[in-house]
């Protein structure tokens, strides 16, 4: 309710003044009996601010001498006031209409795709095809045709089992999942084994397609197949199988790595100076400009910071702030004790383990040994880790028999 | 004067018309402790951020509070705004 009165004075105009006296109350009472229309009335000690409109100022100020106080317009406002703002200042007023206007053709368009779901589809290749069907960064969105691109991303890549693509703002998100079962029989056709990647003991096999040619706690080396591609058909068929297939199974086997590094005494480590220097880039479309060109430190780490524009959260506008920071350092030499080397160590056999392992291995254990020397630990940690250890190899026709494979975990199809 | 007053209440209380309007007795709504609502007033007595005294027909009304300010005023009503704290009748001595 207060906002629409706001708005309609607004509409009406009004000047706010500032009045100084002691007869304020009466003055106020006095307006009101003469029907002059006062509003948003704050006073503290014997001044006040009232809002009035302007066709009852000049009758107010009459008032107000009257009753000896003293009256100062503080500001004026409304529509026509603004109105008449913008005929002396054109240039202005066609400033702030270009402005609204360019940022209406700038939400108009699509300035972010944002794909996810996809592990074996490449985002360039499904960018390409979407452009072919007019989905690109700058296109118009209200000539875009959402499922018609969906559907024809489904019919070009046949692994996708689920596709949607929702516009929102100047943002597409394209959001699929893909068939990982049919992904290989899609790409060929050709037979394959199913090789061991490492050397390893047998922790489960469950086969889904082929002849599997190891069982549970047999130890493996790498490139022996696990599972064959050649079907030994038992007989019982209603329908003659085709004799080799491509092998498909899961198998997990218990994977033992030696990892041996060597932590000196003597470092150098890096010390920030607090110094830094910051270089700021706005890109717009493709366009960088530099605003502050800066020369980096002879030692420094960057560091770069990306903010994009938005108007509200799904639209964001091709405009890019890049805050780019070189920070200083020097390599100062320290000296560390064997409680720090061995703190160090544990940390990067973490960090190893985190970089090389996949994210379904599991780490059964790790035994560390340390040797003490004058200048130096050496570390030699061996993990022991479950993980799949399966892996795609062309089938070759070698002769012989494959064998029967364990009775509880094989499964031909 | 009492006189008419009354009669306007007696017809009030049979038609269950409301008195507000067939009387000038004052009628006070209050929104939160943000907004007071008067209709039927005499005029400001007392106007500070911090205490409003309003004339009404019946006596004064004081209103306490923090940051209060006119927001409309006519011939008719007043709309208050501000944090109040209490308001209490009190009669006019003259």
């Amino acid at each position: 309710m207060i906002y629409i009165s706001k708005l309609w004075k607004f509409i009406q105009g009004y000047v706010i003044i500032s009045i100084k006296g002691y007869n304020i109350e009466k003055l106020i009472n006095k307006a009101v009996q003469s029907e002059i229309s006062i509003y948003s009335i704050e006073k503290n000690g014997n001044t006040a601010k009232i809002t009035i409109s302007p066709k009852h100022f000049k009758s107010f100020t009459k008032l107000t001498r009257k009753y000896k106080c003293r009256t100062k317009i503080v500001n004026k406002n409304g529509i026509f006031r603004l109105l008449l703002f913008f005929r002396f200042n054109l240039l202005y007023f066609i400033g702030l209409m270009l402005s609204i206007l360019l940022v209406y053709i700038l939400t108009q368009r699509i300035w972010i795709i944002d794909i996810s779901g996809n592990s074996q589809l490449d985002k360039h290749s499904i960018l390409t095809s979407c452009s072919d069907d007019g989905l690109y960064v700058g296109c118009n969105k209200n000539t875009l045709d959402c499922k018609k691109v969906a559907e024809n991303l489904k019919l070009k890549y046949k692994n996708i089992s689920w596709i949607n693509i929702s516009l929102k703002g100047a943002s597409v998100h394209i959001k699929l999942s893909e068939d990982k079962l049919n992904t290989i029989t899609a790409i060929t056709n050709e037979p394959y084994n199913i090789v061991a990647a490492v050397d390893c003991q047998i922790a489960s096999i469950i086969t889904n397609k082929g002849t599997p040619q190891v069982k549970k706690n047999d130890i493996v080396k790498k490139g022996d197949v696990l599972i064959s591609a050649r079907l030994q058909p038992s007989g019982i068929e209603e329908n003659p199988v085709t004799d080799i297939v491509s092998a498909k199974g899961n198998i997990r086997g218990i994977v033992k790595r030696t990892y041996s590094f060597t932590i000196p005494y003597n470092a150098k480590e890096k010390q920030y100076t607090n110094k830094a220097k910051t270089q700021y880039t706005i890109k717009f479309f493709n366009k960088a400009i530099t605003i502050n060109n800066v020369t980096p430190f002879t030692q420094n780490d960057k560091t770069e910071e990306i903010i994009q524009l938005k108007l509200g959260e799904d639209c964001p506008l091709p405009i890019l702030i890049c805050k780019e920071i070189n920070k200083e350092y020097i390599l100062k030499s320290v000296k560390r004790d064997l409680e720090t080397a061995k703190k160090l160590a544990d940390k990067e056999i973490i960090e190893h383990i985190i970089q090389n392992y996949s994210i379904d291995s599991d780490i059964i254990s790790v035994n560390t040994k340390l040797n003490e020397s004058t200048d130096s630990l050496q570390v030699s940690a061996e993990i022991t880790s479950e993980e799949n250890i399966g892996t795609e190899m062309p089938y070759e026709d070698l002769g012989g028999n494959p064998l029967n494979g364990t009775e509880e975990n094989s499964n031909i199809s | 004067m009492d006189n008419m007053k009354k009669i306007a209440e007696k017809i009030s209380n049979k038609t269950q018309f409301p008195i507000e309007i067939i009387s000038s007795t004052p009628k006070i709504e209050v929104t939160g402790n943000k907004m007071i609502y008067i209709e039927n007033h005499k005029g400001v007595k007392i106007l500070t951020p911090e205490n409003v005294t309003v004339k009404l027909t019946t006596g004064l009304l004081v209103i306490e509070g923090e940051k209060i300010a006119i927001h409309e005023i006519d011939k008719e009503h007043i709309f208050l705004t501000g944090i109040f704290n209490s308001f209490k009748f009190d009669k006019i001595l003259e």
